[in-house]
């Protein structure tokens, strides 16, 4: 029984692991709950993790998995401790008079424009990388599903960091820009200062980010971050 | 070892952890702060610096622009660290700063071992000093933003292009990679300068990718925006003059030039335009710095040696012009709420030092004569009217728009208080002194700006983009 568990999980099927992908990534787009977009954001790198197993030395591509997973504590903290997402001026009256919301309220206002947004984005990038995928390895298929997922995760993080104007959303967009990239980049660049110093960088924007939502949440109570 | 950037780059970071433990001493910490960086600079004057410093399987070496790029930055941030002890009592500035500015060392110092060939012609990678870069400019946020309650647009704004700028970079440097594998390849070539073309426009805020500018120059503390704007930002040009210089496909590209003129004639236009437009002293400096890069980008983009001088007084003289705006904005602000011209109305009578500091150092960044920004703006002024009378007009124009938006803003601050009682604050000598040293260095270096000459004639001729 001595099976390397690590070693199962990165036999997943390529496409079984892209769709995850795709999905966890345009999560972070449509949904509002810091809860439910920290568990998105994480499975997001765990999928990445998975889908450079297949081009990479299995170590490495959990480096970058748990570089990932290392920073969605410290934005869960974070988000916590602001209230993340409790109403600004929110009274125990104000709660009992508050409609009772239907079963789809955790996706937030706009669910629908978010979701539209998402699908097209999907659709573009998977259209762009089935076209012209980059010659990122020699195996066609996989350049492609490595194309799609990076394209895919970039654009999403693209237009969460348009669209948002909070930190945390917006930050959760330049993260998955800097995931997507990473996707495709650690293939063509897999040496280990360029690594290290990709995970550095992903460590100081997690942290910029907690300190951004920090000062933003503040302006409801007036104390400096 | 010693004579390596070393020294450049281990400084600032024993100062950062010095003033991070000593932080209760406001005073020490922030002498400690101004003290590091001046000594640091002082070494590189005395001593060229030349060996390179092995790290992380790269070698760190500085070239003579980039050592003379970097005393410039480390007397500046010394200047800087001064002027935030007068102004404000943020003790997590100091450290930060200067982890940033150990960072941009490192950044400019950053060379490969193995010098690549590219197309038969040499190629430096710059992945590691687009990484090391991003890493300052990440950590800027925490002075930029100060700890101000709910006010995070125009920070917020500013971490989203210098992150955008890191895929780009890095894009570009794989492609060239591939290029050298199939020189042939013109697509390969065309699509590495556009990528690079782009993060350098996202890097050093030129137009559309200015929008983090007026929102962090209006909200963040005006000395943390002077940091980004007279520091990191003169860092990325100094970037882009490595890059230039270090990749062949660029220098020898005209057309790169020519969108380099273009881009900075658009700036500095709508960089006049907008600051004419506004009500608020911050945003009016923000828009100035504007239109300040983009005449730089016009001189550079002439694509000659006396064009790069030009390009380079520019960015020297700027400082001079910024650090007196943002100190007068820093006294300003510690009774205003905000910067807008009804807040600082009778600015003049109530503090007269910082009605000085904000007045000179607008109208020097606006290029009036005699004041330093007058110098640089001259000399890209000849070098635009030597190939484009409407590209001189334009930047005529952009410097008449920055002084018409402080005109604006004098009737305010000029005007006389009501009150009788209300009597004019006395600031301490010290500060007067600060305000005294950099009103005089900006009338000498509008007066005689041949006292750069030597270090610029010296940076122009290590560049090799002239013909």
């Amino acid at each position: 029984m001595n099976v390397d568990i690590a070693k199962t999980i990165a036999a997943l099927p390529g496409t079984a692991v892209l769709i995850g992908l795709l999905i966890a990534a345009a999560l972070l787009v449509v949904l509002l709950n810091w809860r439910l977009l920290i568990v998105a954001l994480g499975a997001q790198y765990v999928f990445i993790g998975l889908m450079l197993t297949r081009v990479v030395p299995i170590e490495l591509a959990a480096v970058k998995a748990l570089v990932g997973i290392m920073i969605c504590p410290v934005l869960y903290i974070t988000a916590r401790r602001v209230h993340w997402g409790h109403p600004e001026e929110e009274s125990d009256e104000g709660a009992s008079e508050r409609p009772q919301r239907r079963w789809w309220h955790f996706l937030g206002a706009g669910w629908p424009v978010r979701v539209i947004v998402s699908v097209l984005a999907l659709a573009i990038s998977i259209g762009l990388a089935s076209r012209s995928p980059l010659p990122i390895v020699t195996d066609q298929a996989l350049s492609r599903d490595l194309t799609t997922g990076a394209f895919s995760v970039m654009l999403l993080g693209l237009i969460n960091a348009a669209l948002a104007e909070n930190p945390l959303k917006v930050g959760l967009g330049l993260l998955s820009i800097m995931a997507g990239f990473e996707l495709f980049y650690t293939t063509v660049e897999p040496t280990l200062t360029i690594v290290g110093l990709l995970g550095l960088t992903n460590l100081f924007l997690a942290l910029a980010i907690a300190y951004l939502t920090t000062a933003w949440a503040s302006r409801r109570t007036g104390v400096s971050a | 070892m010693i004579f390596s950037p070393l020294p450049l780059i281990a400084l600032p970071l024993v100062a950062a952890v010095l003033t991070a433990l000593l932080r209760r001493f406001g005073t020490l910490s922030a002498l400690l702060a101004a003290l590091f960086p001046a000594l640091a600079a002082l070494i590189a004057i005395i001593f060229p610096l030349e060996n390179p410093l092995p790290l992380l399987g790269r070698d760190l070496y500085l070239t003579t622009p980039d050592r003379y790029a970097l005393i410039y930055l480390y007397l500046c941030a010394s200047a800087t660290f001064l002027g935030v002890w007068r102004t404000t009592a943020k003790w997590t500035y100091y450290p930060v700063a200067l982890a940033v500015l150990a960072s941009m060392a490192a950044a400019l110092g950053a060379r490969p071992i193995v010098v690549e060939v590219i197309g038969g012609r040499p190629f430096d990678p710059f992945n590691y000093a687009i990484l090391l870069f991003t890493f300052g400019a990440v950590l800027t946020i925490f002075p930029l933003q100060g700890g101000q309650p709910g006010v995070t647009i125009g920070t917020l704004r500013y971490l989203t292009f210098m992150v955008i700028a890191v895929p780009i970079f890095l894009t570009a440097a794989w492609i060239l990679d591939q290029y050298s594998q199939s020189p042939d390849a013109v697509n390969l070539a065309q699509t590495a300068t556009a990528l690079l073309l782009f993060g350098l426009a996202l890097w050093l805020a030129v137009l559309p990718f200015h929008s983090w500018l007026p929102g962090v120059a209006s909200e963040s503390p005006p000395l943390s925006s002077a940091f980004v704007l007279g520091i990191v930002n003169v860092a990325a040009f100094f970037l882009m003059l490595d890059l230039v210089n270090g990749i062949r496909l660029l220098a020898d590209n005209p057309l790169v030039f020519d969108v380099m003129r273009l881009a900075g004639l658009v700036t500095a236009l709508v960089g006049g335009a907008l600051a004419f437009a506004q009500r608020d002293f911050g945003r009016i400096m923000g828009y100035a710095v504007l239109a300040d890069i983009g005449v730089a980008l016009v001189a550079f983009g002439t694509n000659t040696a006396s064009g790069l001088s030009a390009a380079l007084f520019v960015v020297f003289l700027r400082t001079f012009g910024l650090g007196l705006m943002s100190m007068g904005l820093a006294l300003a602000r510690t009774e205003a709420p905000d910067d807008t011209f009804l807040s600082l109305t009778s600015l003049a009578w109530r503090r007269p030092w910082a009605a000085v500091g904000l007045i000179v150092g607008a109208f020097s960044l606006a290029g009036v004569p005699p004041l330093a920004g007058f110098a640089g703006r001259w000399g890209a002024l000849q070098q635009a009217a030597g190939s484009d009378l409407g590209a001189s007009l334009a930047l005529v124009l952009s410097s008449i728009g920055v002084v018409a938006g402080m005109l604006r803003g004098l009737q305010y601050v000029l005007r006389p208080i009501d009150d009788p009682t209300v009597q004019p604050v006395r600031e301490s000598p010290l500060t007067v002194m600060l305000i005294v040293s950099a009103l005089v260095l900006c009338l000498i270096f509008g007066l005689f700006p041949d006292l750069l000459s030597p270090v610029i004639r010296q940076m122009t001729a290590s560049y090799v983009i002239a013909p």
